[in-house]
């Protein structure tokens, strides 16, 4: 079998366990993501595709099971270790998560600070990436000045900044009008074709007709057809 | 190391991201601080001013101040010491110089003011006028002198010229009033500056003579300054007390002297000023106490938001201890901010506003709003706590929280 960049086995996600408002947001989880692919998490609301991205994406530790980044097992790393491999990824959260009044460029090089890039290294990898998402108006507008899609390409401009080997977006258009969520089903495709790995988590028709791999989530189970 | 000053940057910018925080917080810190500030900028000036009173300031200042004040005691009361004794203690070896002095609290015009009157010897008073400028500085006309059978001259402090309806030079003062009650209609010579300490803001200078003359005490002091050679005080004031004790004049015999050392009072005056100074340090470890409680809950203000700020940090690759690295240069520099103002406010409160309420703590009889110039020295060193005590401040207050939120996982802080 072709070992994905990502791996998961028995994947398994209980929020506040043994108590009585426990509840099993994923239940063992094994799949494989290709190095390369548009892979889309499919699912009805409250079936775990956020939970599943937050442990493939390094930002939770699964109750039991595996997940394995490039040659890493995520579980077995430092908190050190978990930092530098996130810096393989590129998140884009469901709700932007930009940082409040920092402007656009600020906000997307923000990862890079502790790499001791200089200001103007970091205002020109902005400016390129803003660019190419058709925001080099934007650069210097804190977030609350942006309207949704705009604050949606720059949480994308700062998952790619880093050039990373994946990115993971939640529902990335699901905040989005039907123009915009156009456009940026161009822009992840885009970005995919150029080689970067994408985990998408979506119901929109757009998104899953570019994927190359769909997995489908019931009550935080994979469906056996889609595995 | 450019990475390490990247971060340290980004501590500063953060005080911007998050001002209602920042503010909430300096604003605190600055409440903790401004009260022990300008209490401690008090109790400073005071010493400093008492040790100038006492002479224990400059040589020069030193040489105006008696070694030994002599009273007299009469079935252990303090009474006037009559001037003959000062003439054998003037011819005791190693005395330099007696001065008799009168002391007397009077009343003034209309308003009732209350007031010190302090008679000495013109050379004396000119003597003092000259060179002890924080003491008696002329700021108008010229010292007193006495001319016999007209009207006593006086000078007297400028804060009670205003509080007079504004006396000027050469003007007739309204009635005097003595505890005896008669009444005299003296000339003011001069004025002069009286704000510079509490213990000069009620007093009136006048010649000796004229002293008398007011209180009409003819051959009467109220104690004489004795002034002595280097490290005789000592030899001296046994001598006073043996021979006047022991005297057969009739003057002598029915007064009990009593001596009182420079020394004395120099021993004396820190320790009362540090007594309060030691309340007021209980006062500030309890503020301190307060001022960590009050920290803890402002740094309440906007805590969902600074616990999602370090999830998305941490989500994009920040590591833990860059984090921290950030977080402790934001209290850092908050502290510093928070203390410099404090430090200003406490500065100003002192120069313009006079110690409001504060002075009233410290100085007996000074009501809210003080009449004086309260005297005041913010040294380096509560400066330099302030700023300690500041940082410690902020820095404890964020720092647990920061840390609880830095080893969070990311999914969990941003939530
Ligand atoms: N922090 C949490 N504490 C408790 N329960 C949680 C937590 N996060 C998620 N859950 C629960 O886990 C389950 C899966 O949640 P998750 O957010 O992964 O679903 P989702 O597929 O992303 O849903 P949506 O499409 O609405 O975003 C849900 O029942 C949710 O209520
Ligand atoms: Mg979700």
């Amino acid at each position: 079998m072709n070992r994905g960049l990502l791996e998961t086995e028995s994947l398994s996600r209980t929020y506040h366990p043994g108590t009585s408002s426990e509840v099993r947001a994923l239940s063992d989880v094994s799949l494989a993501i290709p190095a390369g692919s548009y892979v889309v998490l499919d699912g009805p609301s409250g079936s775990g595709k956020t939970t599943l991205l937050s442990l493939l994406g390094a930002l939770d530790r699964p109750t039991s099971g595996r997940v394995r980044f490039a040659d890493r097992n995520l579980e077995d790393c430092s908190d050190v270790e978990l930092a530098r491999q996130r810096r393989r990824m590129g998140f884009v959260f469901q709700d932007f998560s930009l940082i409040p009044r920092l402007p656009t460029w600020e906000n997307i090089t923000y990862p890079q600070i502790p790499r001791g890039l200089s200001a103007a290294k970091r205002r020109q990898a902005a400016d390129d990436v803003l660019s190419r998402l058709g925001l080099a108006a934007k650069a210097d507008t804190p977030p609350e000045e942006l309207s949704g899609g705009e604050q949606q390409r720059v949480a994308v401009a700062r998952a790619l900044i880093g050039d990373p080997e994946v990115i993971f977006a939640d529902e990335p258009t699901s905040n989005l009008d039907r123009r915009a969520a156009a456009e940026l089903a161009a822009i992840l495709q885009e970005i995919n074709a150029a080689g970067t790995t994408l985990v998408v988590s979506t119901h929109d028709t757009d998104l899953k007709e570019s994927a190359s791999l769909v997995f489908l989530l019931e009550d935080g189970r994979l469906r056996d057809d889609t595995a | 190391m450019s990475s390490l000053l990247s971060i340290a940057r980004t501590g500063s910018a953060a005080i911007l991201l998050s001002p209602l925080r920042s503010s909430v917080t300096v604003m605190a810190v600055i409440a903790v601080l401004v009260p022990y500030l300008v209490g401690i900028g008090l109790v400073e000036g005071l010493r400093q001013e008492s040790r100038i009173a006492i002479g224990a300031g400059t040589p020069a200042e030193k040489e105006l101040l008696p070694d030994l004040y002599v009273a007299a005691n009469q079935f252990g009361r303090r009474v006037p010491i009559p001037l003959e004794l000062a003439e054998p203690i003037r011819k005791f070896d190693g005395v330099t110089r007696v001065i008799p002095r009168i002391v007397g609290r009077i009343t003034l015009g209309k308003e009732n003011v209350e007031a010190v009157l302090v008679g000495m010897p013109r050379e004396e008073l000119q003597r003092r006028g000259s060179s002890i400028q924080r003491l008696t500085r002329l700021i108008d006309g010229q010292l007193p002198r006495s001319q016999h059978g007209e009207a006593p001259q006086l000078v007297i402090g400028s804060g009670l010229a205003r509080k007079l309806d504004n006396l000027q030079v050469g003007t007739v003062i309204p009635p005097i009033f003595r505890s005896g009650g008669g009444e005299k209609t003296p000339r003011i010579t001069g004025i002069f500056q009286s704000e510079i300490s509490p213990w000069q803001s009620q007093m009136i200078l006048t010649t000796f003579e004229s002293a008398a003359e007011i209180f009409d005490q003819r051959g009467l002091a109220t104690d004489l300054l004795v002034f002595c050679r280097q490290g005789q005080p000592e030899a001296i004031r046994s001598r006073i007390l043996q021979s006047l004790t022991g005297s057969s004049t009739k003057a002598a015999a029915s007064h009990q002297p009593s001596v009182t050392s420079r020394t004395d009072l120099e021993s004396l005056l820190p320790a009362g000023l540090g007594h309060r100074e030691g309340v007021f340090n209980l006062l500030f470890v309890i503020a301190f106490a307060i001022g960590i409680l009050v920290i803890l809950v402002t740094s309440g203000f906007g805590r969902p938001e600074r616990r999602r700020e370090i999830g998305i940090l941490k989500a994009t690759g920040w590591q833990t201890d860059e984090i921290l690295i950030r977080s402790l240069v934001e209290s850092l520099l908050l502290g510093l901010v928070s203390a410099a103002v404090a430090i200003l406010v406490a500065l100003a409160w002192l120069k313009w506003f006079n110690g409001f309420w504060i002075a009233g703590i410290f100085l007996a009889g000074v009501e809210t709003q003080p009449a004086i110039a309260v005297p005041y020295v913010l040294a380096a060193q509560p400066a330099g706590l302030a700023v300690l005590v500041a940082c410690l401040l902020v820095t404890t207050g964020s720092a647990y929280s920061t840390w609880r939120t830095a080893v969070t996982p990311p999914a969990e802080a941003m939530r």
